[in-house]
């Protein structure tokens, strides 16, 4: 666990943080930037943060809460502090907000409008890219959207649904005849424990995803029940790191062994290699990769095959 | 509806398989009809002002993430197979043509369409001459 420490002191009557505050988990400690330490200072110097006791203290409890949103971040990714702006939530893009008057612009994850504004509601890193705006932040629970591919296991029939646990709040709903040449006389054969790829077809809040396996035109493609192999779940940003068309993870275990991968982007992998020992190879692979470099993953890869085959 | 609604494709025509596409788009486009007739009532002016913002849920569109599955040497030759495919239709979406534009080009540019002044015989010949004119020069 993280813990914090901030250092209270009176101040012209009231209560001042000291701008000596760091964050410290169980094994670092961490500075926070001048940028961001700036920042902190301006808002509990301003006298709209302590205008009452009780205003005082829910602005306190919102400050300590985006503190350890920080802490958080610092822990699982690395941030370089000169040339990428970190937000916490609830901070307004400015970037955005300007550009916006003039432009047609994408908010992308992690970013909200809120009346005229752009809000984050993530901590993160802000991201840009073109007319995009988006938040790289770390998270191990899925938020569905529609039309991602997903990793689900069967946990339950009923009637002419199958219950897919997504790792959602709710499990999704699959028809059966979501699947390629089903009918009504011609039920798939899906049993519960079964491994499913499958696309969100309804990702609203107040809705249970509901997925299909397969595409507007009736074809399975890539979609479909997943045999044998191994699923296990990753953070978020593991998934979205390795899914990127120039990772290098992919193309260098595949002059190590011959496998097969399904990425579901709820932070569920499915693989499959010959034998078990290479399975198990491949999934420590792509588990060491999530902090690593490039050229470290090479370096993984590499060294995981030749374990494998010594 | 207002009688002088947009003429559509019939059922029948759209039923067949190579307008799958076209079905696809009409399809939509139904749906969407639907849509607005159905909430007409609780759409506000303020909602169909056009914002400058676009909201985009997914990392998949934005950061590109565009492998989903994949398998290697054999694994499993159905994927491996729609892989290969998607990689063909990505780096030369241009069918293959024998003769390129450049040579197109060059040819109507010569052959003075309209004019009439050249004959088939005399091009073919000119054709030909230049051509051993380079197998020539290449020796």
């Amino acid at each position: 666990m993280s813990s914090l420490a901030i250092e209270p002191l009176l101040w012209q009557g009231n209560v001042f943080f000291c701008i000596n505050f760091h964050i410290s988990t169980n094994s670092h400690v961490f500075e926070i930037p001048p940028k961001q330490k700036q920042l902190f200072v301006k808002r509990c110097q301003s006298t709209q943060f302590h205008s009452t006791p009780t205003v005082f203290l829910s602005r306190l409890r919102r400050f300590v809460f985006s503190l350890v949103c920080f802490s958080f971040l610092f822990q699982e990714m690395e941030v370089d502090s000169m040339t990428e702006t970190v937000v916490m939530p609830g901070d307004v893009i400015s970037e955005a907000v300007e550009l916006g008057k003039t432009k047609k612009l994408v908010l992308g994850p992690g970013l909200r409008r809120f009346n005229d504004l752009v809000v984050a509601s993530k901590a993160g890193i802000l991201r840009q890219k073109k007319n995009t705006f988006w938040i790289d932040y770390y998270q191990k629970r899925y938020t569905p959207v529609r039309g991602e591919t997903v990793v689900g296991v069967v946990s339950g029939k009923s009637g002419d649904i199958f219950r897919i646990d997504i790792g959602t709040h709710d499990p999704a709903n699959l028809s059966y005849l979501g699947f390629e040449g089903a009918t009504k006389k011609n039920r798939p054969d899906v049993n519960i424990g079964d491994i499913v790829f499958a696309k969100l077809v309804v990702a609203n809040k107040d809705l249970e995803p509901e997925l299909v396996c397969v595409d507007s035109l009736g074809k399975k493609g890539k979609l479909g029940i997943l045999t044998e192999g191994l699923v296990f779940s990753c953070s978020i940003n593991l998934v979205r790191k390795i899914s990127k068309e120039n990772c290098p993870l992919i193309s260098a275990m595949q002059n190590e062994i011959p496998f097969e991968i399904a990425i579901g982007m709820n932070g569920r992998l499915w693989i499959k290699a010959k034998t078990i020992r290479e399975t198990i190879a491949l999934g420590t692979a792509i588990l060491a990769s999530e902090k690593a470099s490039d050229e470290d993953i090479k370096k993984i890869c590499s060294t995981i095959g030749n374990k494998l085959f010594y | 509806m207002s009688s002088k609604a947009k003429p559509r494709l019939s059922k029948g025509i759209l039923e067949m398989k190579f307008m799958m596409k076209s079905k696809v788009k009409v399809d939509k486009e139904i749906e969407n009809d639907e849509g607005k007739s159905m909430y007409h009532n609780e759409i506000t002016e303020k909602m169909g002002v056009q914002s400058n913002f676009i909201m985009e849920p997914s990392f998949v569109n934005i950061e590109e993430l565009s492998v989903c599955r994949y398998s290697c040497r054999g694994m499993n030759p159905e994927i491996e197979k729609l892989l290969q495919n998607e990689q063909i239709s990505k780096t030369d979406p241009k069918m293959e043509t024998e003769v390129s534009d450049q040579e197109l080009v060059h040819f109507y540019s010569k052959s003075n369409i309209g004019q009439g002044t050249t004959t088939k015989r005399k091009s073919k010949e000119d054709f030909y001459h230049k051509k051993n004119k380079k197998a020539k020069d290449e020796k």
